[in-house]
């Protein structure tokens, strides 16, 4: 059965200068489309976009949303500010969905603060998304917070809204679990695919972090698991690359190529 | 005393102290200006005793360490237990169950769920028995093959049929936080444990295991009164950075991350008193159990 899945690459990962030439290298590498960030220059993303016939899989928010959770109020405003500036940003660029990091737990923020902060400002913005139909899809990241998948699924469920779903990141549910467990049980939430890649045994050999230090098909992900998950969740839509880990020595345009075959690999398993 | 209480109680006390020091002679507490003494009791694992000899031998050498009482595994010989005990004057707060990582309660197979559900069953028995007031239990593994949500299903539904027993007894069946991929949100564990309904249910702090991906002293405040008891361990996160994962746990009391003066401070905040249990390595020589019971103490002092 042939996956209906887009390939999309993670913007920050693409060399090049301009918006234009990471499109081009994006393109000339294999890829569908770009998951930019939010907060740049509105138009020229849609020029770059038709330039190369790319599409804009979806506009990440990610360091803006993680004040979320912080103690200040002034500091959330301007989160669930830039949380609109993320929707405008999508909705210009013809992109589904906004990726938001749900805060984050910290020795100053308890899991119960972040749990209520983030619920009630991402609330404010559930409004505007709705309207512009674009999706708000909370990834989880390691920010020590909504660990559990049953409790990510609630923490969804609870926002009653369509408009607020996952970006499910396969490499980062590997530390704590099995991407393909999170996967059945977020089902239909889930809006978009990071695609990373993480090693167990390196995390117990050489350290947490090293985890991620690992060629795409060569760490602890079943693949196959992982897409006869997707398979099931009928979920259809963008397979983006968050590479997490470059090999030293390797041109980065060379390097981008390479991605996406281990992309069309991933897919085909 | 509730440490609230106590320091307003203190302060009160230090003010009539000022003009009668004698008022204080013969009281309880220390003045204000010291840390509040805690009722907390110094117990330690009985698996993390590795000095040769008897189970009367293990148990006077953790009775000169300075300890107060010791946590038994399950299924042990009763009698003997009985007779070291009673010959020590060591306590028996709490009994761990021996067969929740071989036989869980979240096994796919369902006679292995029911041996497993026996086994808490026993180590119920064994606690009452003891004079213990709870059972360690690990409610369940996820792991590739068993999922997140099918574990929480299946060790709900086994833990349910121990609770007639637990009630019984008089025995709290306290679940603890370990390295399972299990109840990794503390609001989940809280919620967990509440739908048992029923106040024979609990939980087991394990300090240290939650440093991996949380904070302790956050889990203390929002699990409150569900704490039936506490288990004393250090991690430190720059061994796990470092040197790999599991290299966190290879790190002695008071010298890795937990912050400790935090950990006591909730555990006050919660009000609660009884057990403060040592599950770490250095146990296996009378001068390791002795520098465990001296850590624990000044841990208890923070």
């Amino acid at each position: 059965m042939k996956r209906n899945l887009k390939k999309g690459i993670w913007y920050a990962s693409v060399p090049g200068d301009t918006i234009m030439e990471k499109f081009r290298a994006a393109k000339a590498a294999g890829f569908d489309g770009v998951e930019p960030p939010s907060h740049l220059a509105q138009e020229e993303i849609p020029r770059a976009r038709d330039a190369t016939g790319l599409a804009v899989a979806s506009v990440t928010c990610g360091g803006y949303s993680r004040e979320l959770s912080h103690p200040d109020a002034p500091r959330r405003a301007a989160a669930v500010e830039s949380l609109r500036q993320g929707l405008r940003d999508a909705k210009c660029y013809g992109a589904a969905s906004v990726l938001v990091v749900a805060g984050g737990v910290t020795e100053q923020v308890t899991y119960a603060e972040a749990y209520t902060r983030v619920q009630q400002e991402v609330r404010k913005v559930v409004p505007l998304a709705e309207e512009l139909g674009v999706k708000l899809a909370f990834e989880n990241v390691w920010n020590h917070f909504l660990l559990s998948p049953l409790e990510a699924a609630r923490f969804v469920d609870e926002f009653k809204s369509p408009a607020v779903r996952w970006q499910f990141d396969v490499g980062n549910a590997v530390y704590q679990g099995w991407p393909e467990q999170w996967i059945r049980i977020l089902g239909r939430r889930i809006q978009a695919l990071h695609i990373k890649e993480f090693s167990r045994k390196k995390r117990d050999n050489e350290g947490l972090w090293k985890g991620f230090a690992v060629e795409f098909l060569e760490g602890d992900n079943d693949w196959p698991s992982v897409m006869k998950a997707v398979d099931e969740t009928g979920y259809e839509g963008w397979a983006t690359v968050e590479p997490a880990w470059r090999p030293p020595g390797v041109d980065p345009v060379a390097r981008l190529s390479q991605i996406s075959e281990k992309l069309d690999r991933i897919l085909a398993s | 005393m509730h440490r609230r209480e106590f320091l307003k109680a203190g302060a009160g006390a230090l003010a009539v102290a000022a003009l009668a020091p004698h008022a204080l002679a013969g009281a309880e507490t220390s003045p204000a200006t010291a840390p509040a003494k805690r009722l907390l009791k110094k117990g330690i694992m009985w698996g993390t005793v590795g000095v040769n000899g008897s189970v009367l031998d293990k148990m006077k050498a953790i009775k000169e360490a300075g300890f107060d009482g010791v946590e038994m595994m399950s299924h042990m010989d009763a009698d003997e237990v009985l007779r070291a005990r009673d010959a020590t004057g060591l306590a028996i707060p709490s009994v761990c169950g021996r067969d929740h990582w071989s036989k869980p309660l979240s096994h796919p197979d369902p006679k292995v769920r029911a041996e497993g559900l026996e086994s808490l069953k026993q180590a119920l028995r064994d606690a009452k028995r003891y004079g213990a007031s709870s059972v360690l239990l690990v409610p369940a593994t996820v792991s590739k093959e068993v999922t997140y949500d099918e574990a929480y299903q299946r060790s709900q539904a086994e833990i349910s049929k121990a609770i007639p027993l637990a009630r019984e007894l008089g025995v709290s069946i306290s679940i603890e936080n370990v390295w399972n991929h299990f109840l990794l949100s503390p609001l989940e564990a809280a919620r967990y444990v509440d739908e048992f309904k029923s106040p024979s249910v609990g939980w087991h702090f394990d300090a240290g295991n939650i440093l991996n991906f949380g904070w302790p002293e956050q889990w203390i405040r929002i699990l409150g009164p569900r704490i039936k008891m506490f288990h004393v361990k250090e991690f430190s996160r720059k061994k796990r950075d470092n040197e790999g994962l599991w290299k966190g746990f290879e790190v002695k009391l008071l010298e890795g991350d937990v912050n400790w003066p935090a950990v006591m401070k909730a555990l006050d905040d919660i009000g609660y008193r009884g057990w403060a249990i040592t599950e770490q390595g250095g146990g296996d020589r009378p001068e390791g159990l002795k520098d465990l019971a001296d850590r624990l103490g000044k841990i208890l002092a923070s």
